[in-house]
């Protein structure tokens, strides 16, 4: 079989390979650089997401353009392109019906600003920082440091926490004192515990609520506000502070009590002690 | 103890202490050959009437200068007032004086953002939030102590004077419940040993109106031979239209 490779492989079309070729690299050099300048002189004030919006807007735009230019110095017929593009539309269309998805989802999920890049958020059993926000997916990163990439469609059709979004939260302590201990002298005890806790705001005051009779003690409900910044800080510091305040001042913190019965309801478990 | 002025130039040579002991802030100051040890109650020290460790304190590397220069600044978050007890009757202007701690600054050679070694807490100020908890600031607490004159105030070397005048231009009476005062606007003066902030001027205009406020200079208030000892932390206007005053609501009405 003798095929004319000169037909394909001339200097003509080796040239057009080359000028394209050329032109690609430009474009793609042009389209980053200019994305690298827009993201300088944008105000610094403004947020991650915003400036990642733009960017990838810019980005997109770019190489859309620059397809567009490839496809022109190739000579290829675009009305022929988009003849086909109808029934090519369809099959890729059902290919990627989950991806098309995602992408919507992912313009809810910005258009919504339920939160951004860096806010902690909690999402199932999965909670981290937002790393970022992409065409089909968002990226989590976990306080051990591990990447979590969840489908835009899963997040916006669950129920999202973002735990960061306003600058201060109440962090619930769930304390137990025993049945016997005056309650005044509990609920005066934790506010002081607030109120030297450095970290504990005044303001909002802290809540003491008592919750329920549980089955080894009294359920005491504790809610100190801190600055969301100061999260373990407070949390360990707080902790700490009740049991050591509850162990000066005598105050039992009870676990579960487990009575025995030999079987008569007023005699005592009989006890044999071996010397 | 004789306590020498808190704030001042100290010239100390190489291998020298000196120590300045208030009643709840001590700070030792060690000079080292090109630098300088600091060590202050922040860390839990207190003189006591012994030397101090100055192996526990915080060396910084400065070069060959033996000045240090002690200067008087304001904390570095606003501070808010609990009033409480104070009613402004309408188109009534009510002033009256509160006590500020003030904060250390230690620059080396010079006063220059530069040279600005460490700033010192003289007095440990509790975290509050000023405003609903959704928006609102970071803030200090102040306390609700309030002067009707600046001898009543009974001042410590560690805190500055802070003049309040409040005019209500509402229809209705002005209960204070909070007010904050957005120190970072003010300058400290100096006039017959005593520190004075700038008189913050607050325009009260109703319970959902921004109100004024202006923080200035005055003559009646800080004489006319007043020394300004420190500039505003934030430049920029000192006439400013924001939310002064924050009337508490229960937020666990809907729990």
């Amino acid at each position: 079989m003798n095929f004319d490779w000169s037909k394909y492989f001339n200097a003509a079309t080796l040239e057009k390979i080359f000028f394209i070729f050329i032109v690609v690299v430009i474009g793609v050099a042009l389209i980053y650089t200019f994305s690298f300048l827009v993201k300088k002189i944008l105000p610094a004030n403004w947020s991650k997401q915003r400036k990642m919006i733009i960017n990838r807007a810019i980005v997109y735009t770019g190489f859309i353009v620059l397809f567009f230019i490839v496809i022109s110095e190739l000579n290829i017929d675009l009305t022929a392109v988009f003849g086909a593009a109808g029934i090519i539309g369809i099959v890729v269309g059902i290919a990627s019906q989950t991806s098309i998805g995602n992408i919507v989802s992912g313009f809810f999920l910005v258009s919504e600003k339920s939160f951004e890049i860096g806010d902690v958020v909690r999402l199932g059993d999965k909670s981290g920082t937002v790393y970022s926000i992409d065409l089909l997916s968002i990226k989590i990163k976990t306080f051990d440091n591990v990447l979590i990439r969840i489908p835009n469609q899963t997040v916006i059709s669950s129920d999202l926490t973002n735990v960061t979004r306003f600058p201060v939260r109440r962090m619930d302590f769930t304390v137990s004192v025993a049945y016997k201990e005056n309650l005044d002298e509990v609920k005066n005890l934790l506010f002081s515990i607030a109120q030297n806790n450095p970290l504990c705001l005044d303001e909002p005051e802290p809540l003491v609520l008592f919750d329920k009779f549980g089955t080894s003690g009294i359920e005491v409900l504790f809610g100190v506000w801190f600055e969301k910044d100061n999260f373990r800080s407070v949390k360990n510091s707080v902790f700490q502070e009740i049991k050591a305040v509850f162990d000066k001042e005598g105050i039992e913190i009870p676990f579960p009590h487990v009575t025995l019965y030999s079987g008569a309801e007023t005699k005592s478990f009989p006890v044999e002690v071996k010397k | 103890m004789k306590t020498s002025p808190l704030f001042g130039t100290l010239q100390i040579q190489p291998g020298e202490f000196h120590v300045k002991e208030y009643e709840n802030f001590s700070l030792g100051i060690k000079r080292e050959k090109e630098g300088w040890i600091l060590l202050s109650n922040e860390g839990g020290w207190r003189l006591k009437n012994k030397t101090p460790d100055f192996s526990e304190g915080e060396y910084y590397q400065t070069g060959n200068a033996n000045t240090l220069l002690l200067t008087p600044s304001l904390p570095a978050k606003p501070l808010v007032f609990m009033g409480s007890k104070l009613n402004v009757s309408p188109k009534q202007k009510l002033t009256f004086y509160l006590k500020i701690p003030l904060t250390i600054q230690a620059y080396f050679a010079k006063k220059s953002s530069d040279n600005l070694l460490k700033e010192f807490e003289t007095q440990g100020l509790s975290n509050t939030w000023f405003g609903d908890p959704d928006s609102g600031e970071p803030a200090f607490t102040l306390g609700s102590d309030f002067f009707f004159t600046p001898e009543d105030a009974r001042l410590q070397p560690t805190e500055a004077l802070c003049p309040v005048s409040i005019l209500n231009s509402s229809a209705t009476v002005l209960k204070v419940e909070r007010m904050i005062l957005r120190v970072g606007n003010m300058a400290l003066y100096k006039n017959n040993d005593k520190i004075i902030t700038s008189l913050a001027a607050l325009d009260y205009k109703g319970k959902d109106v921004i109100s004024v406020a202006d923080y200035r200079f005055s003559k009646k208030i800080h004489g006319e031979k007043a020394e300004i000892v420190a500039k505003p932390k934030i430049s920029g206007s000192m006439n400013m239209l924001k939310i002064n005053f924050h009337f508490i609501k229960n937020i666990y009405k809907s729990e």
